[in-house]
């Protein structure tokens, strides 16, 4: 388990921690869960990130592929399959890398920072 | 992502009848939009990135999983050097994605994976030094049918005579080469130092989502070495069916004293 100081830190982080957050190593990894972190993850996010200013999309783009594969997760009892956790680790780290270099306020940065604690840095 | 990046309907306007989005890599986090459709999309001949997802505004994608009947309309494909997307590709600036209510614009974002600042393992900053070449990810969309003849992606060599000077005596000197998806290469060193032999180590690096201080996911595997003596020569020709396919290549000069290197490097999507 752990909290990230920065974006770049929860970036780095996001594999171990989403794996964690979906039942951990050595256990099945929940799909049903993965979409109701992922789900809050981007309800957290999606206000941050309005279509305006155009920077705000430098971020906030990548709620669109997540908001995806999100939909597309089931709500019951499967097992998360492999390529997409991986998808899913790729788009939030690379979301994560994104707030970090972006021009967007210091404001934006610790928010979407928060939400990252919140959904996957407990 | 650079920030403005170049924007797809100036060159609409412009009468172009393609975009070309060219732009060294500012983070690992880049995305990039087009406001406009096209006819085609496919990698530009300047870029180092090899595999790229470009999302779309889709009605359809309620059928990609039946059971779920997916309402996000949105579809993804992934272009290759050998493999453009030809087929009609919709920006929707007429509406918006249903889940997120962003307008549909098309997204383009590297698949592959780039660590800016990428440093190896061992490395010493009181003694060490390192070259980082620029990544760019070029993509061209048309507006028109894609001609039979499009632009592949270039070989791209890398010309030094010196590399940085080394900060202490027995230091390494790097130097960071992108390589993603090149299949074969020639690689060239010639050591002009008047008095220090050289020791030449070229490894390849696999990026990964995971680094510290998360698990350390980055491989770096060494697939070449020489000691080249003074007024001495090697080379490496590179295969990927025996050396590998790596995000980067990374070029170790050991016990470098700021003397001439002469060095080439060529990589090539073709296969040997």
């Amino acid at each position: 388990m752990a909290m990230a100081a920065d974006l770049v830190t929860a970036a780095k982080l996001t594999a171990q921690q989403i794996v964690i957050s979906i039942g951990g190593p050595g256990s099945d990894f929940s799909e049903d869960q993965m979409k109701v972190i992922l789900g809050d993850f981007i309800d957290d996010t999606l206000p941050l990130f309005p279509d305006t200013p155009p920077v705000n999309r430098v971020v906030g783009d990548w709620l669109i592929p997540m908001s995806s594969v999100q939909s597309t997760l089931s709500s019951g009892n499967a097992i998360l399959q492999l390529t997409v956790l991986d998808e899913i680790i790729d788009l939030v780290s690379k979301m994560c890398f994104a707030g970090n270099t972006a021009q967007i306020t210091v404001a934006q940065q610790t928010a979407l920072l928060a939400a990252w604690n919140s959904a996957f840095g407990t | 992502m650079t920030f403005p990046q170049p924007p797809s309907t100036e060159a609409i306007l412009n009468g172009q009848n393609f975009f070309r989005l060219k732009t060294q890599l500012a983070g690992a986090g880049d995305i990039y939009e087009s406001e406009n459709s096209g006819h085609a999309i496919a990698l530009g001949p300047d870029s180092d990135i090899a595999i790229v997802n470009v999302f779309y505004y889709d009605e359809l994608t309620r059928f990609d999983f039946p059971s779920i009947l997916d309402p996000s309309k949105v579809s993804s494909v992934q272009i290759s050097p050998e493999r453009p997307f030809t087929g009609r590709l919709n920006a929707r600036m007429d509406t918006v994605y249903p889940l997120t209510g962003q307008p549909a614009r098309i997204l383009i974002a590297p698949a592959d994976l780039f660590v800016p600042f990428y440093l190896p393992p061992g490395f010493s900053v009181m003694q060490d030094a390192i070259a980082y070449e620029p990544v760019f990810l070029d993509i061209i969309q048309y507006f028109v049918e894609l001609p039979s003849l499009y632009p592949n992606r270039g070989d791209k060599t890398y010309r030094y005579v010196y590399a940085y000077p080394t900060l202490a005596a027995g230091g390494s000197s790097f130097i960071l080469i992108p390589s993603y998806g090149r299949k074969s290469g020639f690689f060239t060193f010639k050591n002009l130092d008047p008095a220090l032999a050289v020791t030449v180590r070229v490894f390849g690096l696999k990026f990964s989502t995971s680094n510290p201080p998360g698990p350390a996911g980055t491989q770096q595997t060494q697939i070449f070495t020489s000691v080249i003596a003074v007024s001495g020569t090697d080379v490496f020709p590179f295969n990927s069916s025996i050396s590998g396919i790596w995000d980067m290549m990374l070029i170790e000069l050991e016990n470098y004293d700021a003397g001439p290197m002469p060095m080439t490097v060529l990589l090539s999507d073709r296969a040997l």
